[in-house]
């Protein structure tokens, strides 16, 4: 069992240090961006040690189309920051992705072919335009949800051999139990044994700054004075936790809160995304409040969860779609706790269990019994 | 301007009536909230209302239907301008009104219209008008009143700073590593 020894050096020297060993070990070398603080700290510092050795990085960015225009903004800033360093690697190519929003649309196809009077943005003019991996051998995790998002990942990272991607993924940051998957398969490389990445084919992907807390981004991103996306300043004025800011798809089931203020912070976004995809308007008055999408409160003319949620199923608008939620419904408990879950997944169309359910006894009721034996 | 000429292909024909143009002055006790507007209003906008009525004057009729059975005029759209009419707020004797002459659906329909056919306000264009009014010379306190906002929100929108300043004396974090143990 690997465990965690703390250095005597800070996370910026730490993350320096493991640049140029990055360096020294790779020819090729993409640093993955998103438009994000993490990713915007790590492309800032990739691109120094590039410049100090006179060699070029590739940055790649994964366009889901449906994301803030400042987000597209930062993007492009950090690929012209240093273009005698830079090797742009802008992919706008189709691919599937869920949309928490709608009943009736549950995927958007972003970037798809024809309905480009509909893309939030034109494509750039230098961006990948065309899959530049062979269709032939293109992987698919699950044929049943399409080519999406981790798709079009993977097959990039298979165009090349022996590279070393770079992600701003950090251990203290916002997906820990992405962390704990990471670090149980360190990787080798030239002999050194790396914990901080992930063996991908022939490539490896490696986390740089996994052990930085956001406070050590900000500082960074403050003292180095590297542009940043100006959502997060927006979300700050508004008053939100600094842990709880992002700035990822607009649409999924996790993100799509985000569109509750995206009229005060990009109305022209927002008036964009109300055309390219379906139940964007009742999102933006609602996904704040405890009924409906976060189902924390039964609507008043029901009594119980597994009521409104039996009453979901038979009024479910696609007909295709409700025999995938039957089917896993029937697998599990049948209590409040598990319905009020399975009422999640059906108010935002989640089949594909993205937001899976915790299939256990109601914590209440071990409680009530409690307290029947004590009184 | 854009926006109408997208929405309707021939704008030449479409009819518009201004009701606004029939405004009178009746009586405060002969109006009646509805039963149908899920609109509500919270204090501190209240207050706002109420200031927004002494800064500027009564600038929006009450829009009202007229209840024949009852011999009332029901409030459409308008009821917390009603309620600042009260004598608990400004207490005004007589309000102004435009009456329509809805069917129960219409007047439905028109509550909804007019609590949601409304803009929100750009998070960074409200602070660039907090920032020209300080300019003018209005004070914190001034602002913090005649806009409705509490001087905490002032002085938000009043840092001119973004997010990464706050972090700027801030110290790293202790690097580690994960060994083999």
């Amino acid at each position: 069992m690997p465990t965690q020894r703390y250095g005597t050096t800070s996370v910026l020297e730490a993350a320096r240090a493991r640049l140029r060993w990055v360096f020294d070990h790779h020819e090729t070398i993409i640093c993955s961006v998103s438009g994000g603080k993490d990713s915007t700290a790590l492309a800032h510092l990739a691109l120094a040690e590039a410049k100090r050795r006179g060699r070029r990085i590739g940055m790649f960015f994964l366009d889901e189309e449906v994301v803030y225009q400042s987000s597209a903004d930062q993007v492009e800033y950090l690929m012209t920051l240093e273009p005698e360093h830079t090797i742009p690697m802008w992919l706008q190519v189709e691919f599937r992705l869920t949309n928490a929003t709608s009943t009736t649309e549950g995927q958007l196809v972003c970037w798809e072919a024809g309905k480009h009077k509909l893309w939030m943005r034109p494509k750039k003019a230098w961006s990948i335009q065309h899959a530049p991996w062979d269709r032939s051998t293109e992987t698919v995790r699950d044929r049943r949800k399409g080519f999406g998002f981790y798709d079009a990942i993977e097959n990039f990272e298979r165009c090349y051999e022996g590279a070393a991607f770079l992600v701003g993924l950090r251990a203290a940051g916002e997906s820990p139990n992405r962390w704990r998957a990471v670090s149980k398969n360190p990787v080798t490389v030239d002999g050194d044994r790396i914990y901080w990445g992930t063996q991908k084919g022939s490539n490896v992907a490696l986390y740089p700054l996994f052990d930085w807390n956001f406070h050590d981004v900000w500082r960074y991103i403050a003292e180095s004075g590297v542009r940043y996306s100006k959502i997060y300043d927006m979300q700050f004025r508004k008053g939100y936790p600094i842990h709880e800011m992002r700035v990822s798809s607009l649409i999924h089931e996790r993100a799509f809160r985000s569109i509750c203020d995206l009229p005060e912070f990009e109305p022209r976004t927002y008036d964009r995304l109300l055309k390219r995809v379906k139940g964007i308007s009742l999102a933006q008055e609602h996904g704040k409040k405890d009924q409906l999408f976060r189902a924390r409160k039964l609507p008043k003319n029901l009594t119980s969860w597994r009521e409104y949620r039996d009453h979901l199923l038979r009024t479910h608008q696609d007909r295709e779609r409700v025999g995938i939620f039957e089917r896993r419904f029937a697998r599990q408990l049948d209590n409040e706790y598990v319905a009020r879950q399975q009422v999640r997944q059906l108010v935002l169309n989640d089949y594909e269990n993205n937001l899976a359910v915790d299939n256990a006894e109601d914590p209440r009721a071990a409680l009530v019994r409690y307290y029947d034996e004590v009184l | 301007m854009t926006a109408k000429k997208k929405q309707n292909a021939s704008p030449s024909k479409v009819m518009v009536t201004f009701p606004c143009l029939q405004t009178r002055m009746v009586c405060r006790d002969r109006l009646r909230a509805n039963n149908w507007n899920p609109n509500a209003v919270s204090a501190d906008k209240m207050q706002l209302l109420r200031q927004s009525i002494l800064d500027n004057g009564w600038c929006f009729p009450i829009v009202v239907i007229f209840d024949a059975e009852a011999d009332v005029f029901v409030i459409v759209d308008g009821f917390h301008r009603w309620t600042i009419a009260q004598q608990d707020w400004l207490d005004l004797p007589e309000v102004p009104v435009v009456v329509l002459d809805h069917t129960i659906a219409q007047r439905m329909v028109a509550t909804v219209q007019f609590n949601k056919a409304r803009g929100v306000h750009q998070v960074d264009l409200d602070a660039e008008v907090i920032r020209a009014l300080i300019g003018q010379g209005m004070t914190d306190e001034q602002i913090a009143t005649h806009l409705g906002i509490d001087l905490d929100t002032v002085h938000r929108y009043k840092q001119l700073t973004g997010i990464a300043e706050l972090f700027r004396e801030a110290e790293y974090s202790t690097s580690w590593e994960m060994v083999d143990g």
